[in-house]
């Protein structure tokens, strides 16, 4: 949690100031925002954290930015702040994928309940996404060959159906699996399995490579 | 139920004898007085009373009114005729004037005769079943011989117009009979009005009776002067009661032996008389009845817009207030956190911050229950008829159209069905955007005013157009336009799109807005689910 912000957008100086000092009493630390025009401008994808934005402001609405972040690709997550009794917008916000939305005026509980979830959701995401960035430039080591053993084993087959499908003998798979696995950090098949697992999921529409004619 | 059929006869015992006692009565007036000649009276009063009576006790009770007539025929013989004869004549009388009464509560003429339609259709039934009524009555005789021919067509028409007479004067008047209190509550806040009319009613008569029998029937039209008066300020029942009047003074007149014009010409100016008073009655009836609804109408749609204008200034303003409140609320949370965190924190002083946040959110409390007033419980669901409610509203239009040089054109897809929701709300909105688009043409030279409407249905969607040919909306109110107090109207209040559009999305749809490609100016688009959600 140590680096993650709450980036506060609102076109309302005083509600900028107020929030911002209610949160960062709350051990959160803070960045606020005059504008969804301003916050985009310096947004750099390297931060962690949560969006709470206004929804009504001058210039871009707060779904505006919401759509805007979404069309870049930003996964922060967003909270909206509504006024009260503005229910349409605020379905609207969710529907577009926002994680929670505040009523205004908020209640300091509620709005670090909320905060702390949508961090949590953020470093979740993070923690996700550097794993699979691992798996992948793992991957990315093994050979044509080591990679096919390594599918041939996600896919279950034994070290002889692996032998008869690539043409080789059971010895050499042997030996393309104990490289593979040294590769991969990994010390037993279950970990292998996994990897491949994972791999396929973060890049399911990828062509599998080798000879092997994908079962699909 | 059969106790209900008993008690029901039990209550048509009484109406029965009351109505058998008038008629006989009637049939003696007209008949027996010994100084009134049989031609004297040139109407059949009795008839109306019979017509009257099965209109408000049901048309079932023709063999009472037939017995009654049988009853009057042995009492006060007018004719000396065969007593089978006789009753075949009642029975026929009976059965055709309660035919009349169950077409004529068929059509809804029961009661007071509210458009001229009606008041047509009451007066072409009653010509109908009085020439038949008078046929076969007088036809019994013929066929049995006690008449001639020639006698007898004179007496068929006598017959029939003294029936109609008798029926258009008095029945309409009867069938209101319950009414009579209201009738005098009016009469005695306009007496003096009133007074004038009789007077009027009056002095033709005696300026007519005044002059010799055969000028008698020349100035007879100056009656309907009064008349059509009476029927101006008061509708049919007035007019009516009028020609009631000159009846009963033309039988006075006879009485007193003033000359009198020929029984037929009488009859048929008394006819004119009375359907000149029930249909005229009956015109400014619905003409009163329309400018009523008109009027509600509008009171109607004045009230919806200013809950809706009420609605949205609140609306802003809450949103507004509530952004200080929200800064308050924040600051003094975060007082009574800094203030906690002293070894020494005075209790007193947090307590004050506690109190202090109670305020404020009291206070957006107050803000949201204002803005929740406006906003709920107003919806009606109703079925709307768009293209009623679409040509009603380009209607009110015309003026303000020709006055502005410019043409609307609407083309509304007729098989729009018809649209669930609030037709005030939609009617606030419709209206707003054709008024801003006159506005909008106004602006531009006058030989291209020109506003289209279109209306169509694409799945569960009405889709509403508006274009017009003005100028288009200015670029620096684009992105604010469905704001409230955003106008480019001098003097205008800025509430009309926000308003429009608070009421479409409150009901689920939307109205959004963009350029005309055909006409060049402001393109306002509605689209509404056609089944309101939820």
């Amino acid at each position: 949690m140590s680096d993650s912000t709450v980036f506060l957008v609102d076109d309302d100086a005083s509600i900028r100031d107020a929030l911002s000092l209610l949160i960062s009493l709350k051990g959160l630390r803070s960045s606020v925002f005059a504008s969804a025009e301003d916050f985009l401008a310096v947004y750099n994808p390297s931060w962690r954290g949560c969006l709470l934005t206004d929804l009504k402001m001058q210039g871009m609405s707060g779904l505006d930015l919401q759509e805007e972040l979404q069309q870049r690709g930003v996964q922060l997550p967003v909270v909206v702040l509504t006024a009260h009794g503005d229910v349409n917008t605020a379905r609207a916000a969710l529907k577009n994928g926002a994680v929670d939305f505040l009523e205004k005026p908020v209640n300091d509980e509620v709005l670090i309940d909320v905060l702390l979830n949508a961090i949590r959701i953020d470093e979740e995401r993070h923690r996700t996404q550097t794993q699979q960035a691992q798996t992948t430039a793992r991957l990315a080591r093994l050979t044509a060959r080591e990679r096919e053993v390594l599918d041939a084993l996600a896919d279950g087959l034994s070290h002889k159906e692996i032998a008869e499908k690539l043409s080789i003998s059971a010895r050499t798979v042997e030996v393309y699996k104990a490289r593979m696995m040294d590769k991969l950090q990994c010390g037993t098949l279950a970990d292998v399995v996994r990897l491949a697992m994972e791999a396929r999921a973060a890049t399911p529409e990828r062509p599998q490579n080798g000879s092997k004619v994908s079962s699909q | 139920m059969v106790a209900e059929i008993r008690r029901r006869g039990r209550d048509l015992i009484l109406p029965a004898v009351v109505y058998v006692l008038l008629y006989l009565a009637l049939t003696w007036l007209s008949y027996a007085q010994p100084v009134l000649k049989t031609e004297i009276t040139p109407w059949n009063p009795q008839t109306g009373l019979t017509v009257a009576f099965l209109l408000v006790y049901g048309p079932g009770l023709w063999p009472v009114t037939a017995a009654a007539a049988f009853a009057s025929e042995m009492l006060i013989p007018s004719i000396a005729v065969s007593v089978p004869l006789s009753a075949a004549a009642c029975v026929w009388l009976g059965m055709i004037y309660g035919m009349l009464a169950s077409v004529l509560r068929r059509l809804d003429l029961a009661g007071p005769l509210l458009s001229a339609v009606a008041a047509g259709r009451m007066a072409v039934a009653t010509v109908a079943a009085a020439t038949v009524a008078a046929l076969g009555g007088v036809g019994i005789f013929v066929l049995a011989g006690d008449v001639s021919t020639l006698d007898a067509l004179r007496g068929m028409a006598r017959y029939a117009l003294a029936d109609m007479n008798g029926i258009l004067m008095l029945t309409p008047l009867l069938v209101l009979v319950g009414y009579w209190r209201e009738s005098v509550r009016v009469l005695r806040n306009h007496w003096r009005e009133a007074a004038l009319q009789g007077a009027m009613v009056l002095a033709t008569l005696l300026v007519v009776f005044y002059l010799p029998a055969a000028d008698q029937l020349r100035f007879f039209y100056l009656l309907f002067v009064p008349i059509i008066w009476i029927a101006l300020s008061w509708r049919s029942t007035g007019a009516l009661f009028a020609v009631l009047g000159i009846q009963v003074a033309l039988i006075a007149a006879a009485r007193a032996g003033v000359h009198t014009p020929r029984f037929l010409d009488l009859q048929v100016l008394l006819l004119t008389l009375s359907l000149t008073a029930l249909l005229l009655g009956a015109v400014v009836a619905e003409r009163a009845d329309i400018l009523h609804r008109l009027r509600e109408r509008d009171a109607e749609l004045a009230r919806a817009t200013r809950f809706a204008v009420a609605g949205e200034l609140t609306s802003a303003l809450a949103h507004e207030l509530n952004q200080p409140i929200t800064a308050l609320v924040s600051y003094l949370r975060a007082s009574d956190i800094l203030a906690s965190r002293h070894a020494n924190a005075d209790a007193q002083l947090r307590a004050t911050l506690e109190k202090s946040m109670n305020e404020a959110l009291r206070a957006s409390d107050v803000l949201r229950k204002l803005r929740d007033f406006y906003r709920g419980g107003t919806v009606k669901r109703e079925r709307i008829d768009f293209v009623a409610l679409s040509t009603r509203v380009t209607a009110s239009f015309q003026e303000n159209l020709r006055q502005a040089s410019a043409v609307l054109v609407s083309t509304i897809d007729s098989s729009i069905p018809s649209v669930e929701g609030d037709a005030t709300q939609l009617e606030i909105v419709l209206h707003n955007l054709i008024a801003n688009a006159i506005d909008a043409v106004s602006r531009a030279p006058s030989a291209q005013r020109r506003i289209e409407l279109h209306a169509t249905r694409s799945d569960d969607e009405l889709i509403l157009s508006v274009e017009d040919s003005g100028p288009g909306v200015a670029a620096e109110v684009s992105r604010e336009i469905f704001e409230p107090f955003v106008t480019t109207r001098p003097g205008g209040m800025g509430m009309g799109l926000a308003i429009s559009r608070t009421l479409a999305q409150a009901r689920g749809g939307e109205l959004s807005f963009g350029r005309s490609s055909t006409l060049g100016g402001a393109c306002f688009k509605l689209r509404l689910p056609i089944e309101a959600p939820g």
